[in-house]
């Protein structure tokens, strides 16, 4: 729920009950009033009528101006005045009349009289009525101008709350620049965007510092292996060596190769989570399956594998060249390193997307963890554990959906995108 | 052919110096980017390696410089930093080649040699090892009156012994010279030796004598004797 629409919430339900204590309130004090002024007119008029008698005599034969109607009961003796609300009925099947009477006696030349003189009151349905349509024009009344008010408040007033609110939205933990808040002269919205910049500033700097550190390391790392490496093989083109010293020195390269290996794709790992691939351009994948194919080519005969590919042409997506490469690199060379000697690899790219199957031993860790780094199958004992969470990663990256499953046989890898 | 290094490690900088004076080039070291300006600027080189990292400033400006002399050394940039962005600077500003560390001495040594090749304009673009010639603008191997067909990798894999020649190349900086860092190298060995076996059948068929030396459990020596 939009803030504004929350506040004028509230607001529309404190105006009806205030509107409705009000109407209440109002009916009322209206009635009592309008009871009040009737009394008093009835009393006039019991006055204008004692004088008249007083001054004639007698009774006045017509309906006297400014005067209700009257009625005259002849009496005996005096009676007091009384003054009474009642209801009067001309006919039991309709509705009384409420009337507000007053009795009182007068002696004429002729005796005394009883004199009634009756005024219609305003009826209460008639009263609420009239105030509910009061009322209930000054709801819509001040309704239509909260919402004016609060409009035209959120557009000046809130403008740079929103404006906040839009500008951390683009907010990129990769960006190179800090945000820059329009000013405000609402020290709330201050505090605000003096918070919100100091904490984007902290996660940028926090970034830029583990990103430069992350390269930093690896840099620092990779020289000491390249003096390390170079060193060996240069030992290893000594003459003098016997064939057991060239066999330690050359295993010594290998496992140095693999710590190069591993201290690389550490990095690249990182450098993917951190998104510093960020240029992706449309590539052709058809194209470049079957380049890749074809470098892998001498590993798959070597293997003996039977290769069964349905490449649909020109099938472009959208990634970074160097990216794509390690995927296809990862998939295609897991699918050739874990099959069996004679073994399938099923190759199927179309427009949605591209499965690679091969045939193979069941795996003997859980499923589940195959993704994970470090993770690896104890029937690949030199593997880094590596590939697939690379590949994973970057399948991450561009939103494409990564799935396995082992089906009679087969190695399932799919790739959505 | 004189080449110079420009390489602030300077453990790593003695074994590149002393493995390339073993090929019979003259190398001369500098440590720092000032020395480096005076050297290039008093002599001139065949081919100049340079760090990117350097103590006093980035090794690129030894590009720029190089360029603007109109110099026609051949440049290899030497670097840790696997950053994409350098790799692409130092390839527009004029380098002929891009080296990330660590890499194999041998594998620098190719480099160095196609580099020097490609540099040596209207000489004898032909290379001769004991039978074979190379003719590397066409991509021709001939032993004798016979051409050969290689594969391209089969081809590189020539090139890779002749370059090094006389040397023992263990098995990973071959398959990585083939393969490049993106496959596991424990994945490329398997297939190595398919490629070898394949060259040298097609070698041998020519009746060219077996220059490929197999040492066991370390990796292979290409030599005439």
């Amino acid at each position: 729920m939009k803030l504004i629409n929350k506040a004028t919430r509230s607001f529309l339900i404190a105006c009806l009950m205030a509107s409705i204590a009000g109407g209440v309130l109002c009916y009322f004090i209206l009635k009592k009033i309008l009871a009040e002024e009737d009394t008093e007119r009835l009393y006039i008029q019991k006055n204008k009528l004692e004088d008249f008698v007083k001054t004639n005599g007698k009774l006045p034969e017509n309906d006297l101006p400014f005067l209700d109607r009257f009625w005259v009961y002849p009496t005996k003796n005096y009676k007091p005045v009384e003054l009474k609300d009642t209801v009067l009925r001309t006919n039991p099947h309709h509705d009384g009349l409420e009337i507000k009477q007053i009795a009182f006696c007068v002696k004429t030349a002729d005796g005394y009289y009883q004199i009634k003189i009756r005024k219609a009151l305003y009826e209460s349905e008639d009263l609420i009525e009239a105030l509910l349509a009061a009322f209930a024009g000054l709801m819509v009344l001040l309704v239509g101008m909260l919402l004016f008010a609060n409009y035209r408040l959120s557009r000046s007033i809130w403008k740079p709350f929103y404006q906040s609110l839009d500008l951390l939205q683009t907010f990129k933990i990769t960006q190179k620049e800090a945000l820059v808040f329009e000013k405000s002269n609402i020290l709330e919205f201050q505090t605000l965007q003096k918070n919100l910049f100091s904490l984007t500033e902290q996660v940028r700097r926090e970034y830029q510092s583990l990103k430069s550190f992350t390269e930093n390391a690896s840099h620092e790392f990779q020289t000491p292996l390249a003096v390390i490496g170079s060193n060996l093989e240069l030992l290893l083109q000594d003459n003098n060596l016997v064939e057991s010293q060239m066999q330690q020195i050359a295993s010594l390269i290998e496992s140095l190769g693999k710590l190069s290996k591993l201290n690389q794709t550490l990095l690249l790992l990182t450098k993917i989570e951190n998104r510093q691939f960020e240029t992706a351009k449309s590539i052709n994948l058809s194209e470049a399956l079957f380049e890749k194919l074809n470098l892998l080519d001498v590993w798959i005969q070597h293997k003996n594998l039977v290769l069964e590919s349905y490449i649909s042409p020109n099938i472009s997506i959208q990634i970074n060249e160097y990216l794509l490469d390690v995927l296809l690199n990862n998939l295609l060379g897991n699918a050739i390193k874990y099959n069996l000697i004679g073994g399938k690899i099923n190759i199927e790219l179309n427009e949605r997307n591209l499965i690679i199957k091969n045939t193979g031993n069941p795996l003997t860790m859980p499923t589940e963890q195959l993704f994970e780094r470090f993770q690896k199958d104890s029937s690949a004992s030199d593997s880094l554990g590596l590939g697939l969470a690379l590949v994973k990663q970057i399948c991450d990256t561009y939103s494409f959906r990564l799935s396995y499953v082992f089906e009679n046989g087969w190695h399932i890898l799919s790739v959505v995108f | 052919m004189k080449i110079l290094l420009i390489e602030d490690e300077k453990a790593l900088a003695i074994t590149i110096q002393k493995f390339l004076l073993d090929e019979s080039y003259v190398c001369e070291w500098v440590s720092n980017l000032p020395d480096a300006e005076d050297k290039i600027g008093v002599y001139e080189y065949d081919c100049v390696l340079v760090d990117i990292m350097l103590p006093n400033g980035s090794g690129l400006s030894i590009v720029e410089q190089l360029k603007k002399q109109q110099s026609s050394a051949g440049i290899i940039i030497i670097s840790a930093k696997n950053a994409l962005d350098d790799k692409i600077k130092g390839l527009d500003l004029g380098a002929d080649d891009y080296l990330t560390k660590p890499f194999h001495l041998t594998e620098l040594n190719s480099r160095v040699k196609s580099v020097l090749r490609r540099r040596q304009f209207g000489g004898n673009r032909e290379i001769i090892f004991g039978e074979i010639k190379i003719l590397p603008d066409s991509k021709e191997v001939w032993v004798g009156t016979k051409n050969i067909i290689l594969t391209r990798k089969e081809y590189d894999l020539l090139m890779y012994f002749v370059a090094n020649s006389n040397r023992v190349l263990p098995k990973s900086s071959i398959s990585e010279h083939l393969y490049g860092d993106e496959i596991d190298q424990s994945d490329t060995f398997d297939f190595l030796y398919s490629h070898i076996k394949n060259l040298r059948k097609k070698l041998i068929e020519a009746s060219c004598p077996d220059y490929i030396q197999t040492l066991y459990g370390v990796g292979y020596k290409f030599s005439l004797t």
